[in-house]
């Protein structure tokens, strides 16, 4: 035992021996073994995770330009030219913040989702959707959009128009 | 050959100590990342706002011969957690399709910035059409007060008291055709001259052929409810000379001074006024609120909403006229 702690002797001079740099060697190849095995789990977690928060980022963002876009709909209560094409990848609406002129548009394109709002467009990239209207009453309030992600993440994303019109209006095309 | 002192076990230590900060960094990253995606997608849906809106709403569905008024439980409905104020909207001038000849001939056209505007309104709205942000449309064309106090673009178009070219435009905005929106116009021209007024019989013919449009719209129930209407307006209204009411101020007075008592009914109203039930001026005038302003506030999320009861929709099972939200919008405090 005394001789196995040689190095601890401030006098000893004489260096390692060929069992003690074995028994070094043999320790830090485990510990390099266990580390290298430890990191290559983390990077896969790692990179998992950061699907993960890329998903999140795009849920968080996406929704968010989702309920606003549908919220700035607004056609007056007694309008009747308000018109909805609700297409399974595509959504085309006017009354864009109450201009009955002002189209806003949410399709699906190679590169993602684009919302388009006049000439203003937001694209959000590796994802997709579905929509479907919300109907109420037989008027139609919103639409229910359910965004695709990597890893087969889906969410659903009810939103809300602005405002609606008076008449029973349900008609899609 | 120097002895190896443990800096190599050090420096494993290090790395390890280096790599797990690293690890729980960005673990903590994920899992705030997480947390506030999780926290957003519940927070958002402020599913107790509009449950609330919801209960508001079913209870301004009453029956029809039941006054509106001020004293109604509504305006001091509360709920624990939340902070509800309700308004009553449409008892004020809508000036996207008032007479103007009611603005120009009376009182309210000190509401005007001018005493030509109200005549210079008709040929604006054929040109310029109707908006609800009425501050905004109609800022060259009323005062600020008039604004904050007595106007409002919520109420329904009337065929017996509004103004016969809003009409036409409103009915082509609605959806229904140019020809049959000429016709109303020259059946309301003919009504005026006659004397005559439109009743609900001769309105369902009407409309027969445009009704899922325009039902919901036009009609001809009375906008200003006189348990709610501001006494400055009832007095003005009445005292427009072709109504042809004899001491107008001293029926004015006795509707204000009535209403302040308990809330007035139709039948009341009529005794009141002394006037034959089918007077005009009942066309302006009735006990029927239709749109109101709503604020319900709760766990820092606040949701303003017009309610309107809706002109031909009913409940199945009361067979109350409906009443929807008609805006919403929801916003952090």
């Amino acid at each position: 035992m005394i001789h196995s702690f040689r190095f601890l002797n401030k006098n000893n001079n004489d260096g390692f021996t060929f069992l003690e740099s074995a028994v070094a060697s043999l320790m830090l190849a485990s510990l390099s073994l266990c580390l290298l095995l430890f990191t290559s789990s983390f990077l896969k977690s790692a990179e998992s995770g950061k699907l993960s928060t890329q998903n999140a980022n795009t849920i968080v963002f996406a929704t968010e330009t989702l309920r606003k876009t549908m919220a700035n709909i607004k056609p007056p209560y007694w309008h009747g030219a308000f018109t909805a094409e609700i297409l399974e990848t595509s959504v085309t609406l006017n009354f864009t913040g109450g201009d009955p002129k002002t189209i806003t548009t949410v399709r699906n394109t190679s590169s993602g989702i684009d919302i388009q709002c006049g000439d203003q467009v937001i694209n959000f990239s590796n994802c997709s959707f579905t929509a479907k209207p919300i109907v109420s009453g037989n008027i139609l309030v919103g639409i229910e959009f359910i965004l695709k992600l990597p890893k087969a993440h889906t969410v659903q994303v009810l939103t809300a128009f602005g405002s609606f019109i008076m008449k029973e209006f349900y008609e899609t095309k | 050959m120097k002895p190896n002192e443990g800096s190599g076990t050090l420096e494993v230590i290090l790395v390890l100590l280096l790599l797990s900060s690293f690890i729980s960094g960005y673990a903590l990253y994920l899992m705030t990342s997480r947390h506030i995606t999780a926290k957003y997608l519940k927070d958002s849906s402020s599913s107790n706002l509009f449950m609330t809106l919801g209960e508001i709403s079913a209870l301004l569905e009453k029956d029809k011969d039941i006054p509106d008024s001020p004293t109604d439980s509504i305006y001091t409905y509360t709920k624990e957690g939340f902070k509800v104020e309700v308004e009553e909207l449409s008892s004020r001038i809508n000036p996207n399709w008032i007479y103007v000849h009611v603005l120009a001939e009376t009182p309210l056209s000190k509401l005007c910035l001018s005493a030509e505007k109200p005549l210079t309104l008709q040929q604006y709205r054929i040109d310029h059409g109707f908006s609800v942000n009425i501050a905004k449309h109609y800022n060259d064309f009323f005062t600020k007060e008039a604004f904050e106090k007595f106007l409002t673009p919520y109420g329904y178009v009337n065929l017996n008291n509004d103004d016969e070219f809003a009409i036409e435009k409103a009915i082509i905005e609605a959806g229904g055709e140019n020809a049959f929106a000429a016709y109303i116009h020259s059946i309301i021209r003919q009504k005026r001259e006659s004397r005559e007024l439109i009743n609900r019989v001769e309105l369902e013919q009407l409309l027969t052929s445009q009704r899922k449009k325009l039902a919901d719209i036009i009609g001809i129930e009375p906008q200003w409810n006189v348990n709610h209407a501001d006494s400055f307006l009832i007095t003005s209204l009445i005292s427009y000379e072709p109504f042809n009411i004899k001491n107008a101020v001293t029926v004015a007075t006795s509707i204000i001074a009535a209403r302040e008592a308990k809330p007035i009914t139709q039948i009341q109203l009529i005794d009141l006024t002394g006037l034959n039930p089918n007077h005009r001026l009942f066309t302006w005038l009735g006990t029927r609120s239709w749109f109101w302003s709503v604020t319900i506030s709760s766990g820092g999320k606040t949701l303003h909403a017009i309610l309107a009861r809706s002109l031909s929709q009913t409940d199945k099972t009361t067979g109350f006229n409906k009443v929807i939200p008609i805006t919403w919008e929801v916003k952090n405090q």
